[in-house]
């Protein structure tokens, strides 16, 4: 008998003795479950925060005199001393899927733009009938630049709500309000070849989303170059 | 078609597919699990594919391959040891013949391996194993007749994968 044929027999001989597929379905959902909630904690920790917060145009960032807003500049304001800096920084039990880089935004992510937050309502990447909880806001931006994703003037994207920390009692909260200028980053939540659908900003890890820096700019740009 | 009717069609195919690959029950499921988790991601693009069970066939050599590189570092990828075959009777050399031939599989590179399963098992021919790789045709008939003499000759240990 040939190996070919030897292979063969062999090859079937094994496939005979596979598993059942009977847990097939079952597992895949889990493993997708799974990783949305590893995805979520690559953005931002699990979202089960409180989130009583106030959010008015005009609001001191953080709550407190040690996070004054500067003066706006033409497409927003930044808090003083944060300009560049991530909106919000993980804590030690939040673990990252990705380290932040100017490049790993414009190849790894769906969107990135430069945008000043207009309004924050309900959260826009909840699909209908999924069961998994999403304690994020949906934050409209004029946009002021696109590097990445997209073309019009407005964009509404989820974010963490204001005050929220990435990991329980770690970490510093992100903080925004309507007139806070950002750089932000993200994708589409549930995938597709629409890089806008379902948009959910990706933040924590060193960065995805920060306060709007010209150096930071500059390296969005450069990278989308 | 959904997601699920086409894990009642095409999930055993896969499923067998991973056991010949991995030679492990637990590695198997895990494997096709994680290839159709892939594939539910992409659905809406999957479905429209031309062929939805070679993008999800491609994902799990891929996942099985990318699996390996992290486990392989030169020694036997399976749990497979030479032996010292004790002597038989002739009707036993059959068998004492495919357990040879089974470990000399064993030893293959990941990559040498898979195209002698996608070859000789799934009934591909080389074009269709290049796309489940994600190599080239040639590529694909170099490493099919490497992996062909080496189990002709049990020289697997000079085999070296070609890229």
């Amino acid at each position: 008998m040939s190996t070919e044929q030897q292979l063969a027999e062999l090859f079937d001989e094994q496939a005979r003795q596979a598993p059942a597929p009977d847990a097939l379905l079952d597992g895949a959902l889990r493993k997708v479950r799974t990783r949305r909630r590893r995805l979520a904690a690559a953005v931002g920790g699990t979202a089960v925060l409180s989130a009583a917060v106030v959010l008015a145009a005009g609001l001191s960032l953080g709550g407190g005199p040690s996070a004054p807003i500067a003066g706006p500049s033409p497409s927003g304001t930044v808090p003083a001393g944060r300009a560049g800096q991530p909106i919000a920084v993980a804590g030690v039990s939040t673990s990252c899927v990705y380290a932040y880089s100017p490049e790993l935004v414009t190849e790894k992510l769906d969107f990135a733009f430069d945008g000043t937050v207009v309004s924050v309502g309900a959260p826009v990447s909840q699909r209908p009938g999924d069961p998994l909880p999403w304690d994020y806001a949906g934050v409209t931006f004029r946009v002021n630049e696109w590097f990445k994703g997209g073309s019009g003037d407005r964009i509404t994207v989820d974010l963490p709500r204001s005050g929220q920390r990435l990991s329980e009692g770690e970490g510093s909260p992100s903080e925004y309000a309507p007139g806070t200028r950002l750089l932000v980053s993200g994708m589409a939540r549930w995938g597709g070849s629409n890089p806008l659908a379902y948009p959910v900003a990706w933040f924590g890890c060193g960065g995805f989303t920060l306060y709007y820096g010209d150096s930071v700019a500059d390296s969005w740009r450069a990278a989308n170059n | 078609m959904t997601f699920e009717s086409f894990v009642e069609q095409q999930g055993s195919a896969l499923l067998r597919l991973a056991f010949v690959l991995t030679g492990n029950h637990h590695e198997a499921e895990d494997l096709t699990q994680t290839a159709l988790a892939d594939v539910y991601r992409h659905w809406r693009k999957v479905s429209a594919a031309r062929s939805p069970e070679a993008y999800a066939r491609r994902v799990l050599v891929n996942g099985f391959l990318s699996h390996l590189r992290r486990r392989w570092t030169g020694e036997r990828a399976v749990d497979v040891v030479d032996r010292d075959l004790p002597p038989v009777a002739d009707h036993a050399a059959g068998v004492v013949e495919r357990e040879a031939l089974r470990a000399r599989v064993a030893k293959l590179p990941p990559r040498a391996r898979t195209v002698v399963v996608l070859r000789f098992w799934a009934d591909l021919d080389d074009d269709a194993i290049a796309e489940a790789m994600g190599t080239t045709a040639s590529t694909v008939r170099v490493t099919a007749a490497r992996a062909l003499a080496a189990l002709r000759s049990d020289g697997t240990a000079d085999l070296e994968e070609a890229r």
